[in-house]
């Protein structure tokens, strides 16, 4: 059961087009949030390590570098925690299929660590039943 | 992760590249993020296809590198290996560091102290 309800509406919510640029200003505008609360750098690289990886993950996976569709980006940054969700108008996945990038037939593999960064970096990572939206919470430090 | 840089400003990225007899030294400045990844490697692609053996990334001006870029980093890895080569990175900041030890990759870029280091290697 994810820390924040995934029906709960956050405050702040930016629909981009799926476009990097245009994901890294969502991403800049988060982290002064961040920088404005006291985050620590060490919980504000986390969370733009975290942010990057599922913005590219909504632009890539889910929309497949389609400009005409949406990235949708929610958030709440408060003294306690922050919460990021990040959707896109793809089909989704099924988070358990996804294969450890760690182990070693996969270690030379270019691809497939974002989401283990993510949970590795985070205290909560959660996917709407969909698989098209990610739920990023991360307690201030 | 003492020393982790500051996240902000989000800072440009930049590449210096340096020929060293036969091993190429890359300077990587700023941050390795979602919009550079597919310049980097474009770029170390470029560098491993020329009679370059040893290719060393010095990251030691590098505050942050997402997935892609590491993704960057072990695509370089692959076909220098295949060409007899090989890639070596160079103090890496200790959240970077931290990156290659949660991912594994430090298993093949154990990070070397100084450029001469890496020079010298394996």
């Amino acid at each position: 059961m994810p820390v924040v309800p995934f029906d709960q509406a956050l405050p702040h919510r930016i629909v981009i087009a799926s476009d990097l640029h245009a994901a890294r200003q969502v991403e800049e505008q988060v982290l002064r949030l961040t920088e404005a609360k006291g985050y620590s750098k060490e919980c504000a690289f986390a969370i733009r390590l975290s942010l990057e990886e599922a913005l590219v993950n909504a632009h890539r996976h889910g929309n497949r570098c389609d400009a005409a569709k949406k990235i949708t980006v929610s958030f709440r940054i408060d003294r306690r925690r922050a919460v990021i969700r990040v959707s896109d108008e793809g089909s989704g996945f099924d988070p358990c299929c996804v294969p450890d990038p760690t182990c070693p037939e996969r270690i030379c593999l270019p691809n497939g660590r974002g989401i283990m960064l993510m949970r590795s970096y985070l205290d909560e990572v959660t996917y709407s039943p969909r698989g098209n939206e990610v739920q990023l919470v991360k307690e201030r430090c | 992760m003492a020393g982790t840089p500051d996240p902000l400003p989000l800072t440009d990225f930049q590449m210096a590249v340096e020929q060293k007899g036969e091993a190429a030294v890359v300077r990587l400045t700023g941050a390795v993020h979602m919009e550079v990844c597919d310049q980097l490697q474009k770029e170390l692609l470029r560098l491993v296809d020329r009679p370059t053996r040893t290719l060393i990334l010095d990251m030691s001006q590098l505050t942050f590198i997402c997935s892609l870029g590491l993704g960057a980093l072990v695509a370089a890895y692959v076909r220098s290996r295949r060409q007899k080569g090989a890639v070596r990175v160079v103090s890496p900041d200790p959240a970077i560091r931290a990156m290659l030890e949660v991912t594994k990759l430090v298993q093949i870029f154990p990070p070397y102290e100084s450029v001469d280091t890496a020079l010298a290697g394996p």
